[in-house]
């Protein structure tokens, strides 16, 4: 009797995730703009309190600390705490005077990444800024140094969903050593294509991309066949590691 | 309480920890119980990760995952 009221209980749950899933799916994503929001959040928050506590050294200096009377103990934390402030606050400039270059070249504007870049199965991360910032869908999203990071998939008011360039299952018409080449998103900003026989590429090799205005999308890793045979395989990385952006310039589309 | 833990670990592992984290907290809780926040959980993930339209894998996996698991427990562990 408990056994079969369970699978009822389930089977109702189950009805009503498929009823979120078509709400959200017809309202236009209303429902998963609030959960991105709330995620976002979160992960900022966290990710903040992280860094300042591991940049005041907090985690290395604890036990030689102990050994100090409480007032300099005090005292230290203080300046610690406004060293790693200081130091954060450092990092961020740096990163958003290397922006500043781009924005002369194409109209757009720079946005803080809001998420982790390992979590999303999907090859995806948020940005904090969305229409109201004059963000669209397709947007191409770039790093500090101009590498092209991805494109914007969806966007909410305040918030953005970008969808990397070698996202898993995506794929990106290419050039490498002058070759054209379909690559296919493997995730972790890998990609892989194949080359005719005869094409003359090498490990280094920067892959351009005729759909990003021919700017350099990658760099060869690997490539596994030779001249004699029948194809060439290749292994492209993405310029810029992804880990390390916490923002990015987004253009804006015309 | 250990259910409760995986689906803590599994909601937390979808902002902070990479993938398999709650994919394998999914499939541990499906297997154990009539988990429906193994589903909620795949909803969530794919809620946070996915733009709009596209086709809403771990959300569907994760329902086939608990629904496939459900002669297995209803076979073998204690009722």
């Amino acid at each position: 009797m408990n056994n079969r009221r369970q699978r009822r209980n389930l089977f109702i749950a189950t009805a009503l995730v498929l009823l979120i899933l078509a709400i959200d799916f017809f309202s236009g994503g209303t429902l998963r703009a609030l959960t991105r929001q709330g995620g976002s959040a979160l992960w900022r928050s966290a990710n903040g309190a992280l860094s300042r506590a591991g940049q005041s050294g907090f985690f290395t200096s604890r036990a030689s600390l102990a050994r100090e009377n409480q007032l300099l103990k005090e005292e230290i934390a203080g300046l610690q705490e406004e060293q790693a402030q200081n130091a954060a606050l450092a990092a961020e400039n740096d990163q958003l005077r290397a922006i500043v270059h781009l924005a002369q070249s194409a109209p757009g504007l720079t946005a803080p990444v809001t998420s982790s870049f390992k979590a999303s199965p999907y090859g995806t991360f948020l940005i904090g800024a969305g229409s109201a910032d004059g963000i669209a869908k397709g947007s191409i999203v770039e790093s500090a140094d101009g590498s092209i990071v991805g494109r914007v998939a969806d966007v909410s008011a305040h918030q953005s969903l970008v969808v990397g360039l070698f996202a898993p299952g995506a794929s990106v018409e290419a050039l490498a050593g002058g070759t054209p080449v379909v690559l296919s998103g493997k995730g972790g900003g890998n990609a892989e294509g194949g080359l005719p026989r005869g094409a003359r590429v090498a490990a280094g090799d920067p892959v351009f991309s005729p759909a990003f205005g021919q700017r350099a999308i990658g760099v060869v890793g690997k490539v596994e066949g030779g001249i004699a045979s029948a194809s060439t395989k290749i292994y492209v990385r993405s310029i810029v590691n992804l880990e390390s952006l916490s923002f990015v310039y987004v253009e804006r589309t015309q | 309480m250990v259910r409760i833990i995986i689906a803590v670990i599994g909601f937390i592992g979808a902002i902070f920890l990479p993938t398999w984290v709650p994919i394998a907290a999914i499939i541990v809780s499906a297997f154990f119980w009539r988990a429906w926040e193994a589903m909620a959980l795949g909803l969530f993930v794919d809620f946070l990760w996915l733009p709009t339209h596209a086709f809403p894998w771990i959300t569907l996996g994760a329902i086939a995952v608990v629904w496939l698991l459900e002669p297995i427990r209803s076979e073998f562990l204690p009722r």
